[in-house]
């Protein structure tokens, strides 16, 4: 006999959910394929890392057109076949995006309290075009929600900075601006980085900070823009 | 007046293994005067004096009740652990030495005192103590260093009968079991000592939490065992 059949047998989760801009301004400058490609490369990565401490699950937020939507709900990395590619149409539903997000942080059977603090992803190239200040609000007043670490990214000159850092809660890292589609890659690659290296450390609650202003120097991007400029 | 059986077993984890560290769990058991007193505490893993922290924590609680009547008041006493903490440091900031501190006293006549400040849990007959509030996620607790308040501390009292026990374990175990299986666990302990030597008991136990189920459990294990028996 032994004190196997009483433990649970999976490993502790370290979430990671992307709230995606789906809108048709999205559509445009090659941003969307840019962030299809960055989304792939994020859980191509994370399925190959044999994680030590944390199992990481992705899930995935999109807002274009009337609402926001599960696109991908969150599941182990490692058992990701396949995303869809997302499309950009319509317009910018933002504040639902944050309900979606805070229902699913709040779900205790999706992520229980043996799991990880979870990390949330926005990136946006646009203005909300609902009430993002009351999903906002949801999210930040609820009791697990308002731990995740929320990173953001601003996509292009279009996108509203204020609401981006309203959403942005790392103080050791702004809000990142990427002014080409090179550059969702590298706040992609930068937070999963971040991400990994959570998963193998012995505090995966700590964020692992993120010097968005400096990525160059830890990057090894030759600086070859294979997809166009914007 | 009743005896009681008693097993500790502390391992370390595979993360501290692998990267050639202590085991900043500490946890030990011992008869006092006024009857037997268990402690496990988990020291914060992110702090550079955790193991030493956890240690001094199970150093605090002992002298403590060693000099006090079991009838002392809760506040007075956690305080009084407390400060023994504090001093016990010496020039190491309680900042970097956190620990979690769960302990239990038990009096001659079967009553017993438990305290919890932080993870872990402390289970007791028909009774359960779990600190990670469902609004939490894994790792976030508190402790010696980073709480100062009364309300930071779980305090029951109680009476066992006999062949009750009592188990108190840190969260690298507690975490790791099946929500409502706690109870179910600490019998099975219970049932695999019973008619073992001690160190037969203590060499069974610390095998079953090295060959820990959950994938990619890495925490240090600590669990602290009291059962109560006739007296002799």
């Amino acid at each position: 006999m032994s004190l196997k059949k009483f433990t649970i047998a999976k490993a502790r989760a370290l979430p990671v959910l992307i709230l995606a801009d789906t809108s048709g301004s999205m559509s445009v400058d090659g941003k969307i394929s840019a962030l299809n490609e960055a989304i792939q490369n994020m859980v191509s990565t994370f399925k190959q890392e044999s994680a030590r401490q944390a199992e990481i699950q992705v899930g995935l937020i999109t807002f274009g057109g009337n609402q926001a939507e599960m696109h991908l709900p969150l599941a182990r990395a490692s058992e990701i076949e396949a995303i869809e590619p997302l499309n950009a149409i319509g317009r910018t539903p933002m504040g639902h995006a944050f309900e979606l997000a805070t229902q699913v942080l709040e779900n205790k059977e999706l992520i229980t309290s043996r799991d990880y603090r979870p990390v949330v992803i926005l990136l946006s190239d646009g203005i909300p075009t609902d009430d993002w200040k009351n999903g906002l609000e949801k999210m930040t007043s609820s009791e697990r929600a308002q731990k995740a670490s929320r990173f953001a990214m601003a996509i292009g000159e279009e996108a509203n900075i204020e609401v981006l850092d309203a959403f942005n809660n790392d103080t050791e890292a702004k809000v990142f601006k990427a002014h080409e589609a090179r550059d969702i890659h590298r706040f992609f690659r930068a937070v999963t980085m971040s991400v990994t290296s959570r998963s193998k450390s012995q505090t995966p609650n700590e964020l692992t900070p993120i010097d968005f202003d400096n990525l160059e120097n830890t990057d090894d991007d030759l600086g070859l823009d294979l997809e166009g400029q914007w | 007046m009743v005896r009681a059986d008693h097993l500790n077993v502390s391992v370390r984890g595979p993360l501290h293994i692998s990267e050639d560290k202590p085991n900043q769990d500490s946890s030990l058991i011992r008869a006092v005067h006024n009857g037997w007193l268990a402690i496990v505490c988990d020291g914060m893993g992110s702090k550079p004096f955790s193991q030493i922290g956890s240690r001094q924590a199970c150093r605090a609680v002992i002298d403590t009740v060693k000099s006090s009547p079991f009838t002392i008041d809760s506040k007075e006493l956690i305080r009084s652990v407390y400060q023994r903490w504090l001093s016990y440091l010496g020039s190491i900031k309680p900042n970097d030495a956190v620990t979690t501190c769960l302990f239990c006293w038990l009096s001659r006549d079967g009553r017993i005192r438990t305290f919890q400040l932080g993870d872990g849990l402390i289970i007791v007959p028909n009774l359960m103590s779990k600190s990670n509030g469902s609004n939490n996620f894994g790792n976030e607790t508190t402790g010696l260093g980073k709480a100062t308040k009364f309300s930071d501390w779980k305090v029951q009292s109680f009476t066992l009968q006999t062949g009750d026990a009592v188990a108190l374990m840190t969260d690298g175990i507690s975490e790791d079991i099946n929500p409502g299986m706690e109870s179910q666990f600490m019998n099975e302990i219970c049932n695999q000592i019973n008619g073992k030597s001690y160190r037969q008991a203590k060499t069974w136990l610390k095998n079953e939490l090295k060959a820990w189920a959950t994938p990619n459990h890495t925490d240090d294990k600590s669990i602290a065992l009291l059962v109560l028996k006739h007296d002799k």
